[in-house]
C-alpha cells in the first residue's frame, strides 16, 4: 500500500522547552489515522509540521513521496484542512469564501461547495458571525473539501459538537474515505468518534508516539485486569503496563489480553476502550 | 493570488455603508470649498484597510491562509497590491470630486490635486512601514508602533525647527519637487518594507 504520509525522526522544540519528537510515523493511503494524546501532548505541533504552519528543526515529511516542502503548492492543492479556530475572517459569508476559492484552488469545485452547504442546511448569504459552533465546523469542513482533496487533515473537528452533528460529520468522513486513494489524518480527543471511524490510532504523550498501531489490534491486544488489593500482589510486575488504584480494586493494563486469561483464569479482563488506555497509560502508575 | 486580494475587499465591503457615508458628507462639504477635506477619503480608506488585519488575526486566519497552495508567498504579495487598490480608489475619488470643488467654486484644481497626492503618497507611505510591524508584532502592536513612530517624528521635528535654520533655497526645492520627492521616498520604502515583510511571514510561525 502506498504511503499518504511518511515521516521520519521529526523534531521541534520550542524555547519554554516543550519538544517534539524524534518523531516517525506512515500513513498509509486509504486509511482514517486517528491522533489521541492530552491536551499540550503535540497533537496540533505535529499537524501546524505536517502544514508547514510552523518550522520542524529535524526530520523530514514526505507526502506521497514527495517532499512537503519542494513540493508544497502542488501538495496542498491536493489537501483539504479544518484546524482548531483558524480561519476566514468571520465578517465574510460562505458566499464569499466560494468566490475567494474558486480564484485560489485550481480544482474548487462551486457546485460541489454548494451541494455541501445545502447538505449541511447553511445559510449562503449570512456572516460566519452569525453561525453557532456546529455550523462553523461544518462551514469548514465543507471548505476543506470542495477542492476534491486526496487528504484530509482534521484538528479536532468534532470538539465541543453535540452528538448529532458529531454523528453527520464522522459520516462524512467515512464518505470520503470510500475512495481508496483519499486519507484522514484526524486528531481528537472524542476517543469514542476515533473508535468508531479510524483504522489506525497513534498516541502522543509528551511529544513521543508511545502507541501506533491499527485499532482492531489494538483494542484486541490491550485490556482491563479488575482485582482488589489482596489479588493485585499476585500479578506479575512484568504484565502490568500500568495501574491505577480505585477506593476498593485496582484497574491494571495489560497487553497479550488472551494470554492473560488463560494465565489469570481467575480474574476478569475486561475490553478496553481508547479512552481507558489513554487515561492508563498517561496517569496510571508504573 | 487574486482570492486573497478579493478576501480583503469583501471585508472592505463590510464596511461600505460606513464608507459611503463620509463619501456623501466628504462630497457636500467639498462643494463648499474646503480643501482639507481631500484628505478625509484616502485616511478612511487606510483606516478601513488596516482593519482588515484585525480581522485576521482575530480568526487566525494568517495560519490557516499557510494551508493554501501559496500561502506564504501570496498573502503578503496581495496585501501590498490591495492596499495599493483601495488607496488609489479612494485617489480617483478625490480628483474627481476636486474637479467638482473647483468647478463649483472657481478654484485652482492643482492645489486640490496636490494635496490630494500628498495625502495619497503619504497613506501609502505610512502603510508600508506599517506592514513589517503589523506582520512581526501583531496589528494592535503595529498600531502602536505606528502612533509612536509618527509622534517622536514631529516632536524632533519641531525642536530641530527651534534650533537649525533651514534655507529657504532647501525649502523652495522641496516644495517645489514635492511630488517627485514622495513619490520617490514612497518606492523607496516600498521595496524594502516588501521584501522585510515576506522574509518575516516566510519565517513566521503561528
Amino acid at each position: 500500500m502506498k504511503n499518504a504520509i511518511e515521516i521520519k525522526d521529526l523534531v521541534k522544540s520550542y524555547d519554554n522547552k516543550f519538544e517534539l519528537g524524534k518523531i516517525s510515523l506512515t500513513i498509509p493511503s486509504g486509511t482514517i489515522v486517528g491522533l489521541i494524546g492530552e491536551n499540550g501532548a503535540g497533537k496540533t505541533t505535529l499537524i501546524k509540521l505536517l502544514l508547514n504552519i510552523i518550522k520542524k528543526d529535524k526530520g523530514t515529511i514526505k507526502i506521497w513521496n514527495k517532499d512537503y516542502l519542494q513540493e508544497e503548492s502542488n501538495l496542498k492543492e491536493e489537501i483539504g484542512v479544518v484546524l482548531d479556530n483558524m480561519f476566514f475572517p468571520e465578517v465574510l459569508t460562505p458566499k464569499d469564501i466560494n468566490s475567494i476559492m474558486k480564484d485560489i484552488y485550481k480544482k474548487w469545485d462551486s457546485n460541489l461547495y454548494k451541494n455541501y452547504l445545502e447538505k449541511f442546511k447553511l445559510p449562503i448569504n449570512k456572516k460566519i458571525n452569525t453561525f453557532s459552533k456546529g455550523m462553523r465546523k461544518k462551514l469548514e469542513l465543507a471548505t476543506a473539501l470542495s477542492h476534491n482533496p486526496k487528504l484530509l487533515i482534521l484538528d479536532e473537528p468534532t470538539s465541543g459538537l453535540d452528538p448529532v452533528i458529531r454523528k453527520e460529520l464522522l459520516d462524512i468522513f467515512l464518505d470520503f474515505i470510500q475512495n481508496e486513494e483519499n486519507t484522514i489524518l484526524i486528531s481528537s480527543h472524542i476517543t469514542t468518534d476515533l473508535e468508531t471511524i479510524a483504522d489506525k490510532i497513534v498516541f502522543i504523550d509528551q511529544g513521543r508516539i508511545v502507541l501506533d498501531d491499527n485499532k482492531d489490534d489494538l483494542l484486541e491486544d490491550y485490556g482491563i485486569l479488575k482485582c482488589d488489593i489482596a489479588d493485585f500482589k499476585t500479578i506479575e510486575k512484568q504484565d502490568i503496563i500500568s495501574y491505577t488504584k480505585n477506593k476498593y480494586y485496582y484497574e491494571i493494563l495489560i497487553k497479550n489480553k488472551e494470554e492473560k486469561k488463560k494465565k489469570y483464569k481467575e480474574k476478569t479482563i475486561d475490553k478496553i476502550t481508547l479512552e481507558n488506555l489513554m487515561v492508563l497509560m498517561i496517569k496510571g502508575e508504573k | 493570488m487574486l482570492g486573497l486580494i478579493k478576501k480583503d475587499m469583501l471585508i472592505i465591503k463590510g464596511n461600505l455603508k460606513f464608507i459611503l457615508i463620509i463619501f456623501i458628507i466628504y462630497t457636500i462639504i467639498s462643494l463648499q470649498d474646503n480643501q482639507i477635506m481631500s484628505t478625509i477619503l484616502p485616511v478612511i480608506s487606510t483606516m478601513s484597510f488596516i482593519s482588515t488585519f484585525s480581522y485576521d488575526e482575530y480568526n487566525k486566519w494568517d495560519a490557516y491562509a499557510i494551508t493554501i497552495p501559496k500561502g506564504r508567498e501570496n498573502v503578503i504579495k496581495s496585501k501590498y497590491i490591495s492596499g495599493i487598490i483601495i488607496n488609489s480608489l479612494a485617489l480617483m475619488l478625490t480628483i474627481a470630486v476636486a474637479i467638482l470643488t473647483s468647478i463649483n467654486n472657481n478654484n485652482s484644481l492643482k492645489e486640490l490635486l496636490e494635496i490630494s497626492f500628498i495625502t495619497y503618497y503619504a497613506m501609502l507611505l505610512l502603510q508600508f512601514i506599517m506592514y513589517p510591524i503589523i506582520f512581526k508584532y501583531g496589528v494592535e502592536k503595529g498600531r502602536i508602533a505606528i502612533f509612536v513612530g509618527v509622534f517622536s517624528t514631529v516632536m524632533s521635528l519641531s525642536i530641530l525647527k527651534k534650533y537649525i535654520k533651514i534655507p529657504k533655497e532647501i525649502i523652495l526645492l522641496f516644495t517645489n519637487h514635492i511630488h517627485l520627492i514622495f513619490l520617490l521616498a514612497v518606492i523607496i520604502i516600498l521595496i524594502p518594507s516588501y521584501f522585510v515583510t515576506r522574509k518575516i511571514y516566510q519565517q513566521k510561525e503561528f
